[in-house]
């Protein structure tokens, strides 16, 4: 163990926190100017380490604390042990650190003084312990000296230096302990000589006890015998009583199992009867069905699809004729169209025979007439002129009329230009009307034979088409509804005939009043149309009930199971009134807001498996709970009466048992043999609310189909429409197409008018450009004239051509009329031919090929269509009639086993009802018998439970005891106990807990007496110990100051090689007999321990010579400071090498030696350093030579820090210091 | 050695403020005594050697002993208690038997 670590904060010249960390666990040195602080920092480790610093007063801690700038308020230092061997035991409750660290801190402050080891806070005492453990005394630290006190140690008086030894030894805390010790004996001393008066006492009163155990034995003995006699007494009747019971149960079983069994059969009857009754009923509704409803339905479909079958023969012969009239139509039509064919051929061959010739013709003949017109004009022109030139007298009358003429003919010429003109505008007015018209047949024919107009044609047939399917379908679907409705009615019929059954079997277990009152009920709630939510039925229909806990639930429920359940008490008026009104019977309500129960009603714990409450057995909508609770809330359904009574008689309910019968709260018993033949109540009520609830969902099944009917009218109507509509828009459309074709036709015949018109227009234009061309002549043949002399009459080369003009005229006229002629016969030829044409076979043609087109394949494809459908549909018509037939036959049969059924079961019926009746006088006889063992029994139970309570009573006894006296009359046993009970009663203050008591307590006495003997060994064997371990202490003094001296002679001589030390130790006067003395008795010593020391010596002495080996042994008193510091250390090193504390600490222990003892007790202590950490100050080089680390003081600012420096440094500041002193 | 040798009760009894009663009353005061004994090199026969053999200190056997003293006193107190609770259950009883007799 070693101080690694030093933390000081505002300790002295240290104001701020300092560490001065990693210090060697050997040698370390610390070195500084004077006043720097090295005195303070060991004062710091006192301070935590010593008890130089105890019991501070006020201003001593001031004087601890930093004096200086700024305020300190505590001072603290802390020390850190490095103890990797373990050797420090810390205080319980302060944990150990990990690194093996432990840290001691005191904090000093002015009003607080606290040590801390590992952080945590604990007492003085705990650090003097600790460090104990490890070695170091705090209450004498010669390992740590402070500055100018080593002489100390050689100053000291002998008795100072034996105590100093004696510490080393550990005597002197052995002492204290010693000490402690025998007092602490000396106070148990007195404990047991009052264990001893207490044990006396104690022994008495066990004495006594015993005594009184001894009477208990004879009171027991006698009890015992009482006993037997009580026991064998009581234990004959008993016996008797139970053989009485056995029998009657075994009687009563017996009757029991018989009536059991006959019940049993009479369930089965039950059972019987009604199921078959439930089948008869349902045979008959059954039968009822399919009579009535299916049957008939099978028929009516029969019926319905032969005349769908005949109807759509019919049809389909129809159709059939129609197909073959068309096809006869269109083969006619086809021929008929070939003939006018081939007719429109030929006339068209001919006419285009003709065409050319005629067309050459009617060209000659224009140009003829053209001709001719021409010569004749000019002709009457030469005439003209002729008889003008004749009254001419001078050349300017001539010359005159000829500018007229030639005036009046340019005039003509413009005219004849303006007119042409006029023509030609005409021409070009036609031709663009023309190309208007065209344009207008193409559209036309567009409209009337376009894909656009076809294509909206095929979408409304295909719409049509899938129409009439649609509608199709919703008929048959229709006719399905019809069906099932016809169904559903009589079903529901038959149902409601079932619930009136329930209702007359419910109506059987009840008073007649009653049972008209709840119809009557059943009749206003309907008039009055109050909802269902306001009148909810019976309580018996409300509730459920499994069949084990039916019994139970109907006997509880009486003819409370008739209530009727209303929601307020208002509904319940109403139908009061009403009730009263029509005198319509009695009920009574449960109106639910005005039930009131009892809140705090509390079952038995549910362990108590024999009994359960029964409303836990009912199942129920939670609306009614209050209503179920009223009636059936205070019953606890138990497995035995007698046991169910009390238990229901503690909880204030009511029992019953699975069979029905009762205790009330006040444990009055009611019941016996129940009904069992009857039908039950509740078994009524929930077939009436089965058979409501039946009839109730075909109702609704039957409004649904209702409404779907409803539906597809609708739908069939609004199919019915669109059908119309689709065909209104295709005849729309078709007569749209007719008028289009009409105004087609119109516009042709506009064209070829227009055509002929262009025809004529070319002619005149022609014409006129002739005439101004012989207008152009003449003006030229006038000019020619004007030219030319006067004379009376035309030049005869003019009358030359007059001539010629007659003539060619002759000849052009003979031409024309051939022409003429000729062309005549051939326009007619043409026209006869073209009128044939057009007016004849070309429309003939037309209206065959619109026949063939309009009603030609798509008329016959659709009726083929159509009678393709029409087959199928009376394929599928006779395959569905094949099956309802069937389905008649099936039905039939089907009745016939089902009214076959009926018969049976009928007989079957009659045969269980007689049965039943002979079955029933029997267990009303065995109800009898029951009745009469059972009032027997009860008494005898009685009797029973009276004897055992009483055996119980006398309790358990020895099984030889009991077989003693069983040879010995009832008589006897009597008088015996009798005389039994006499003794006793001489005995009666004995007490009985006298054995138990005496055993408890003599167990108990034994024990403490051990206990006793055992201390007073233990204290003799602490005496012995006491006194070896005094002999002991005196031995390890003795050893330890042998030790210590021889060392103290070596470590001398080391130092001082020439001289001679030795150690003497003196011893009290009387020393001479310390056997007696350690064999004195112990009490004494301890009472008187002030006088004696417990030691035999008186003080050690130190005796030297420093320059001899032989004389001159000196007294210390004798000796210089040098020589006296020597000697310390001496000493100091020698306890060392006896037993090493864990560190030093020297403050300037060398400063008054020379440099030949520095350097020697330098060596030394740097051996020991090797087992012992060493923190020494010093202003010499010698240690500082043999040292392991270096500390530097600091002191500025009147503040203290260390900084850790190498060796060199350390010597050059200690050099450096040497030198400035010289200075 | 001390600390769970059969001297370990003793040591623990030393060191610790209060002992549970239970291992007062196991422990065997002669025999902790004659441990003791040996331990800090007293044999019983008195012959003195220390061969080898470390014995403890004298403090440690000052500690010891005040230990042993302790549980010594402990023992005593424990059974002193223990006889006047007896003593007070009898004289209950012994009153509660005159009072049903009477
Ligand atoms: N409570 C205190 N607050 C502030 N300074 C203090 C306090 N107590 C002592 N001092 C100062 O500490 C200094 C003494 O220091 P210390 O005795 O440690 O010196 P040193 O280094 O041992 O010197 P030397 O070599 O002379 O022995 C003095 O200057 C003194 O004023
Ligand atoms: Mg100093």
């Amino acid at each position: 163990m070693h101080i690694k670590r030093v933390v000081i904060k505002g300790f002295k010249t240290y104001r701020n926190e300092t560490i001065i960390d990693d210090f060697s666990p050997h040698l370390n040195i610390v070195i500084g100017s004077n006043g720097s602080g090295k005195s303070n920092f060991f004062a710091a480790i006192r301070f935590v380490l010593s008890d130089d610093y105890s019991n501070l007063k006020r201003e001593e801690r001031q004087g601890l604390i930093h004096q200086g700038s700024g305020s300190v308020m505590s001072a603290s230092v802390e020390i850190v042990f490095h103890d990797p061997d373990h050797r420090i035991i810390l205080p319980s409750g302060v944990a150990a650190r990990p690194d093996d660290e432990i840290m001691v801190r005191r904090t000093v402050g002015l009003k607080k003084d606290d040590y801390q080891l590992n952080d945590r806070n604990v007492t003085k005492g705990d650090v003097v312990r600790m460090l104990e453990s490890a070695g170091f005394s705090m209450s004498n630290p010669y390992n740590i000296v402070p500055q100018g006190r080593i002489i100390a140690l050689t100053n000291a008086k002998d008795k100072e230096r034996l105590q100093l030894l004696e510490d080393v030894v550990g005597a002197k805390s052995f002492e204290v302990k010693l000490h402690a010790s025998l007092k602490k004996m000396e106070q148990t001393e007195q404990k047991r000589s009052q264990i001893a008066s207490e044990m006396k006492e104690l022994n008495e009163k066990l004495d006594e006890m015993e005594e009184e155990k001894k009477e208990l034995e004879k009171f027991n003995s006698l009890e015992r015998n009482r006993k037997v006699f009580q026991f064998t007494l009581y234990d004959r009747e008993l016996n008797d009583v139970i053989n009485q019971i056995e029998k009657m149960d075994d009687e009563y079983a017996d009757t029991l199992q018989s009536s059991r069994e006959y019940i049993k059969e009479l369930d089965k009857r039950e059972e019987m009867v009604a199921e078959t009754s439930k089948k008869l009923r349902d045979l008959e509704s059954a039968i009822k069905i399919k009579e009535t409803a299916e049957l008939t339905e099978v028929k009516v479909k029969d019926n319905e699809l032969s005349n769908e079958l005949a109807s759509l023969d019919v049809k389909i012969k129809d159709l059939n004729r129609q197909i073959d009239s068309y096809d006869e139509q269109s083969v006619v039509d086809e021929n008929n169209l070939n003939i006018i064919n081939k007719a429109i051929e030929s006339k068209q061959a001919q006419l285009s025979a003709i065409n050319p010739r005629f067309e050459a013709l009617s060209k000659d003949e224009t140009i003829y007439k053209l001709q001719l017109a021409e010569l004749q004009e000019k002709q009457r022109e030469l005439l003209l002129m002729k008889g003008k030139y004749a009254h001419f007298k001078t050349k300017e009358e001539r010359d005159q009329w000829i500018l007229e003429e030639q005036h009046n003919l340019e005039q003509t010429l413009g005219k004849l230009d303006q007119s042409r003109k006029e023509i030609s505008d005409e021409r070009e007015i036609s031709t663009k009307k023309l190309d208007v018209i065209d344009e207008e047949i193409l559209e036309l024919e567009d409209s009337v034979r376009g894909p656009g107009v076809l294509a909206e044609l095929d979408d409304i047939d295909r719409e049509l088409k899938n129409f009439k399917s649609r509608y199709a379908e919703k008929l048959d679907e229709r006719k399905e509804l019809w069906r099932s409705e016809q169904k559903l009615q009589t079903i529901s019929e038959t149902l409601l005939d079932t619930v009136k059954n329930s209702e007359r079997n419910v109506n059987e277990t009840m008073a007649h009043s009653l049972a008209s009152g709840i119809a009557s009920v059943k009749e206003i709630a309907d008039k009055l149309k109050l909802s269902e939510d306001s009148v909810f039925g019976t309580l018996g229909e409300l509730i459920k009930v499994s069949d084990k806990y039916k019994t139970c639930a109907e006997v509880v429920g009486g003819n409370s199971l008739f209530h009727i359940v209303v929601d307020t008490d208002e509904t319940a008026s109403i139908i009061m009134k009403e009730l009263y009104r029509m005198r319509g019977g009695r009920v009574t309500f449960m109106p639910l807001n005005r039930i009131t129960n009892d809140q705090n009603i509390s079952y038995p714990p549910n362990t108590q498996a024999s009994c359960t409450p029964l409303i836990k057995k009912i199942k129920f909508d939670a609306q009614f709970e209050s209503a179920v609770k009223n009636v059936f809330g205070k019953t606890i359904v138990v497995r035995d009466l007698s046991t169910g009574a009390k238990i229901a008689k503690s909880y204030k309910l009511d029992a019953i048992t699975l069979d029905g019968d009762r205790a009330d709260k006040r444990g009055l018993l009611t019941g016996g043999y129940h009904d069992y033949h009857k039908r039950t109540r509740l078994d009524s009520l929930a077939e009436l609310k089965n058979a409501r609830a039946q009839h109730k969902r075909t109702c609704n099944e039957l409004n649904q189909v209702k409404e779907k009917l409803h539906s597809v009218d609708a739908e069939i109507d609004a199919l019915n429409g669109s059908i119309r509509k689709a065909t209104q828009k295709k005849e729309t459309i078709l007569t749209n197409i007719e008028a289009f074709r009409a105004k087609l036709n119109n516009k042709k015949s506009e064209k070829l008018f227009l055509e002929d018109t262009l025809k004529s227009l070319a002619v005149k234009h022609e014409k006129i450009n002739i005439n101004i061309k012989a207008a152009q002549e003449r003006i030229q043949s006038y000019s020619q004239d004007l030219a030319s002399t006067f004379e009376n009459q035309i030049s005869p080369q003019k009358q030359m051509e007059l001539q010629t003009l007659e003539t060619s005229l002759h000849e052009i006229q003979a031409k024309l009329n051939t022409t003429t002629e000729t062309l005549h016969g051939i326009t007619t030829e043409r026209d006869s031919l073209s009128a044939e044409l057009n007016a004849k076979l070309l429309p003939q043609k037309s209206d065959l090929e619109a026949k063939t087109r309009r009603g030609g394949d798509p008329i016959t494809r659709e009726l083929k269509n159509d009678l393709q459908m029409l087959i199928h549909e009376r394929n599928d018509l006779q395959a569905e009639k094949a099956q309802t037939a069937n389905e008649i036959a099936r039905l039939q049969s089907e009745l016939d086993s089902l009214l076959k059924d009926k018969v049976t079961n009928q007989r079957h019926l009659e045969k269980a009802n007689n049965q039943q009746a002979s079955l029933l006088k029997k267990l009303q006889s065995f109800q009898k018998d029951a009745e009469k063992a059972m009032v027997k029994k009860t008494t005898l139970i009685a009797r029973r439970e009276e004897l055992q309570q009483k055996i119980r009573e006398v309790g358990l006894l020895a099984e030889d005891a009991l077989n003693k006296f069983s040879n010995l009359s009832s008589e006897e046993l009597l008088s015996r106990l009798n005389d039994v009970s006499e003794n006793m009663s001489g005995l009666k203050n004995v007490n009985k807990n006298a054995f138990e008591n005496f055993k408890k307590f003599h167990d108990k006495r034994i024990d403490l007496d051990e206990r006793a003997k055992e201390l007073e060994e233990s204290k003799v064997s602490i005496q012995n110990l006491i006194v070896k371990l005094k002999q002991q202490k005196i031995a390890a003094v003795d050893a330890t100051f042998k030790k210590v001296s021889e060392n103290f002679s070596a470590v001398f001589e080391q130092l001082v090689p020439r001289g001679q030390a030795k150690l003497i130790i003196h011893r009290e006067s009387n020393s001479a007999n310390d056997d007696d003395s350690a064999n004195r008795d112990i009490d004494m010593e301890a009472s008187d321990e002030d006088s004696q020391t417990s030691s035999i010596y008186t003080g050690v002495s130190i005796s030297v010579s420093f320059n001899s080996k032989k004389n001159e042994q000196l007294h210390v008193e004798q000796l210089s400071g040098g020589q006296k510091t020597v000697c310390a250390v001496a000493l100091i090193l020698a306890i060392q090498m006896v037993d090493p504390a864990p560190f030093y600490l020297f403050d300037e222990i060398d400063a008054a030696l020379d440099k030949q003892y520095r350097a020697a007790v330098a060596n030394i202590i740097k051996t020991l350093s090797s087992n012992a950490q060493f923190i020494c100050t010093t202003f010499r080089t010698d240690m500082l030579q043999v040292a392991d680390k270096f500390f530097q003081v600091k002191y500025q600012n009147k503040i203290s820090t260390v900084v850790e420096v190498d060796r060199q440094e350390a010597i050059n500041f200690i050099r450096d210091r040497g030198r400035l002193a010289e200075v | 050695a001390t600390k769970s040798g059969p001297l370990a009760q003793i040591w623990l009894a030393a060191n610790m403020s209060n002992l549970p009663k239970t291992s007062v009353l196991q422990t065997s005061i002669p025999e902790s005594a004659n441990e003791i004994a040996k331990a800090s090199g007293c044999a019983t026969d008195g012959s003195r050697e220390r061969s080898g053999f470390e014995y403890i200190t004298l403090h440690t056997s000052g500690d010891l002993l005040q230990g042993i003293v302790r549980v010594y006193s402990k023992q005593a107190a424990f059974l002193l208690t223990d006889i006047k609770d007896t003593l007070m259950k009898i004289s209950t009883i012994f009153k509660m038997n005159q009072r049903v007799n009477v």
